[in-house]
């Protein structure tokens, strides 16, 4: 960092909680209700001021489209800047809320001293998988307005439901051995592009956190956090996001994991921020890889949780004794960005329309020719499911609808069949309203997804459930709340077109 | 060094290689001639175009400025598209987007040729009045949203003639956007097809518009260049080199 964190090293380190385990040991936890104080103080400044809401907002996306400044309209998304750029802004946030903090007598010494942002982990469901109180209800204990409510959100959140579990799933995001992987999928962090603030890089690809749960929380919370310009101005958004930097933390730290070299693009692309007294700072991946001594905080709870039923076909693995545990390289396979090219080996020949309801499509296969022909009998390649070319059927509109993607589901022949077993990820559309419009450098073209189902199509082949000639890809979409949006047939969703669903194989 | 089978896998990762090669090979055929100082600065030389024929002559210099920024969309496609259609998908969208251009060309030196002998405007005046319009449409906001069509590109059907016609129908919104963006541009090189260091400067700047994240922030200094170089090919600002 071009400026040092206040009192990183210098003593403990401040711990981000866990939301819910604030709220369970008290209703409107002290740390809670600091951070209702200090985005009641930021919503009160100036929208032209950095510290102000407002602005803070507009560092991750325009609204309407606006051009983007050195400051605004930052964001990085399908590209291996994903977490560096987040982990950033979020510390730059963090400092802003506290400094507001601190200055808040009304507020216990201890906190004020020691506040650092929550987490928002909802990936153990149940209960966690909602939305706290202090979120949902319109006023605070004192009877005042509640800075942390938003009203613009999916009903079913306010409502206190649960999110869909195959939203918040975990075990596909932390599976990637490799950070980083060129198209067709973008390994753990997002493919190595330029600067991308969504799609300005052809190369762009998300990462697999990136997905799931980043995207899909995005969009099942719905409203304010559903649009790219308009997130950070749900003060949910910036839980999420510490959530999504502690799972980082989690694939690098519990697991092992490498990042990328530090003396690469990756560790030296600039990025520009304020600091809390609005002076400009600025930061790079390699300044903030040791979140203690870099930016002066740790995480409450980084421990990987064992594999969910759903989970098991995309199961996170241990390094391997044959793994480079430093570059994350096998042997005698290259890594990602220097093997051999994934190839596509069948496709659909026509844009898919999703709207809300349950849509399968199924196309052929043909064999690999290139080198994934010759690999074929020896060690079984990668096997990549890619949804591409997708847009908003009206352009402007954000998602609202995400769907859980199976491969070969079992049909009604076969009702003992658990159709768990044949999912292959959770399929999201955040950031859709940026797809289309050509009126500023931060908005254009198409969504990608990619899912890694090696694991499944071994399983489904093992169990006879596989034609390696043909293959059937079904979207349903998640649940909302009691209801499932394709029963809701009132409701208007936006419908979006997948210029194509494809099969890669590596 | 890197060993075959590294550069292999290399080859594997660039499809776009062989045309990345037609690029090097058009700037060497457009280099040799000029060598020893041959260019110059100022841009009324069409009519002496001293080694190609001005059909091939513009073609060459198509590839050598219009191919560089294409290279990374035709990687795009092919990367995307099945193990055989690689080199397929990759040369069909180039001699498409080539095509588009050549079009232009047509068109572009049939108006300089109307300008010049049926309007009777002085040729030495054409170049620079060119390069001013290239200037002011820099500034426009209708280049940049060109620049940004231009960076997009739909996946293509996995095989056949539907293939084929998808990748050509992708070559031609690719090229027709493209010419949106840098039509003064190029109709000025249609009246400068010798003038090497003009050559050089605008390839960098149409080629970094293409490439550039946030091309539009390239509108004002790319419209300084421009308008100095409208300056430096008046009529005797500079001596004919």
């Amino acid at each position: 960092m071009s400026e040092t964190s206040g009192n990183g090293g210098r003593r403990g380190a401040r711990v981000r909680r866990d939301i819910w385990s604030l709220e369970e040991e008290q209703p409107w936890h002290p740390i809670t209700r600091a951070y209702a104080l200090g985005v009641r103080e930021m919503q009160s400044r100036a929208d032209s001021d950095p510290t102000s809401w407002t602005y803070q907002a507009q560092i991750h996306g325009m609204p309407d489209g606006g051009q983007p400044d050195d400051f605004r309209g930052q964001c990085q998304h399908q590209t291996w800047f994903f977490l560096s750029w987040h982990r950033l802004y979020l510390h730059w946030f963090e400092r802003v809320v506290q400094a507001c903090v601190e200055a808040n007598s009304s507020i216990d010494y201890e906190v004020r001293a020691g506040w650092a942002l929550p987490y928002w982990n909802y990936s153990p469901g149940g209960t966690r998988a909602t939305l706290p109180a202090a979120f949902r209800d319109a006023a605070m204990p004192d009877g005042s307005p509640n800075p942390l409510f938003v009203a613009d959100r999916n009903d079913f959140v306010n409502d206190g439901e649960e999110l869909d579990p195959r939203a918040v799933l975990i075990d596909r995001a932390l599976a990637p051995t490799v950070f980083s992987r060129p198209r067709p999928d973008g390994g753990f962090g997002g493919a190595e592009t330029g600067w991308n603030h969504f799609n300005q890089d052809v190369r762009r690809m998300p990462g697999s956190l990136e997905q799931t749960p980043h995207g899909s929380v995005h969009v099942e919370v719905g409203g304010l956090m559903a649009g790219f310009g308009t997130a950070g101005l749900d003060p949910v958004f910036w839980l999420h996001h510490a959530n999504i930097d502690r799972l980082w933390e989690s694939w690098r730290l519990e697991l092992g994991r490498p990042d990328p070299d530090v003396v690469s693009a990756w560790g030296t692309t600039r990025f520009r921020f304020h600091d809390e007294k609005g002076n400009q700072t600025s930061g790079t991946a390699a300044d903030v890889l040791d979140t203690a001594a870099d930016l002066d905080y740790t995480y409450e709870d980084i421990i990987v949780p064992a594999p969910t039923r759903r989970g098991r076909r995309g199961r996170v693995q241990p390094p391997s004794a044959s793994e480079d545990s430093a570059t994350g390289r096998s042997e005698g396979m290259p890594p990602g960005n220097d093997g051999p090219p994934a190839e596509l080996v069948g496709a659909t020949e026509d844009a898919v329309e999703l709207s809300g309801g349950t849509q399968d499509v199924s196309f052929r296969i043909d064999r690999p020719r290139g080198p994934a022909a010759d690999q074929r009998d020896a060690a079984p390649g990668r096997v990549i499911l890619t949804v591409e070319g997708i847009e908003g059927v009206e352009p402007g509109r954000s998602a609202d609808v995400t769907y859980a993607v199976y491969l070969n589901p079992p049909g009604d022949e076969d009702p003992d069949a658990d159709p768990e077993q044949f999912f292959a990820g959770t399929l999201d559309f955040f950031g859709l309203e940026e797809v289309g419009s050509l009126g500023s450098d931060t908005t254009g073209h198409d969504l990608r997804r990619s899912f890694d189902v090696t694991d499944l199509v071994e399983a489904l082949r093992e169990e006879g459930r596989w034609d390696p000639g043909s293959v059937t890809v079904s979207f349903r979409p998640l649940r909302r709340g009691r209801r499932r949006a394709a029963d809701d047939a009132q409701r208007e969703v936006t419908a979006v077109r997948v210029g194509r669903v494809g099969l890669f194989v590596e | 060094m890197i060993g075959a089978a590294a550069f292999r896998r290399r080859l594997w990762r660039h499809p776009e290689a062989t045309a990345a090669g037609v690029v090097v090979l058009a700037w060497m055929w457009l280099l040799v001639p000029t060598a020893g100082g041959a260019g110059s600065a100022h841009g009324s030389e069409h009519h002496a175009m001293p080694v190609l024929p001005s059909t091939a002559g513009w073609l060459v210099m198509v590839a050598a400025m219009m191919l560089p920024g294409a290279l990374p969309a035709a990687r795009e496609l092919a990367l995307g598209g099945p193990w055989s259609r690689r080199q397929r998908t990759t040369v069909l969208f180039l001699c498409v987007y080539v095509g588009v251009w050549a079009a232009f060309g047509a068109v572009a030196h049939a108006a300089a040729w109307l300008a010049e002998r049926g309007l009777g405007i002085d040729a030495a005046f054409v170049l620079p009045g060119l390069l001013a319009a290239a200037a002011l449409w820099q500034l426009s906001p209708w280049k940049w949203r060109a620049v940004r069509a231009c960076h997009r590109l739909r996946p293509l059907p996995p095989r056949g003639v539907r293939a084929d016609a998808a990748c050509a129908g992708a070559a031609l919104r690719y090229g027709r956007w493209c010419v949106a963006s840098c039509w003064p541009v190029m109709a000025a090189m249609a009246t400068a097809s010798t003038n090497l260091w003009l050559m050089v400067m605008l390839t960098v700047l149409v080629t970094a518009e293409k490439l550039a994240a946030q091309a539009s922030r390239l509108a004002g200094p790319g419209a300084a260049v421009v308008a100095g170089a409208a300056v430096v090919v008046l009529p005797g600002w500079m001596a004919p080199g």
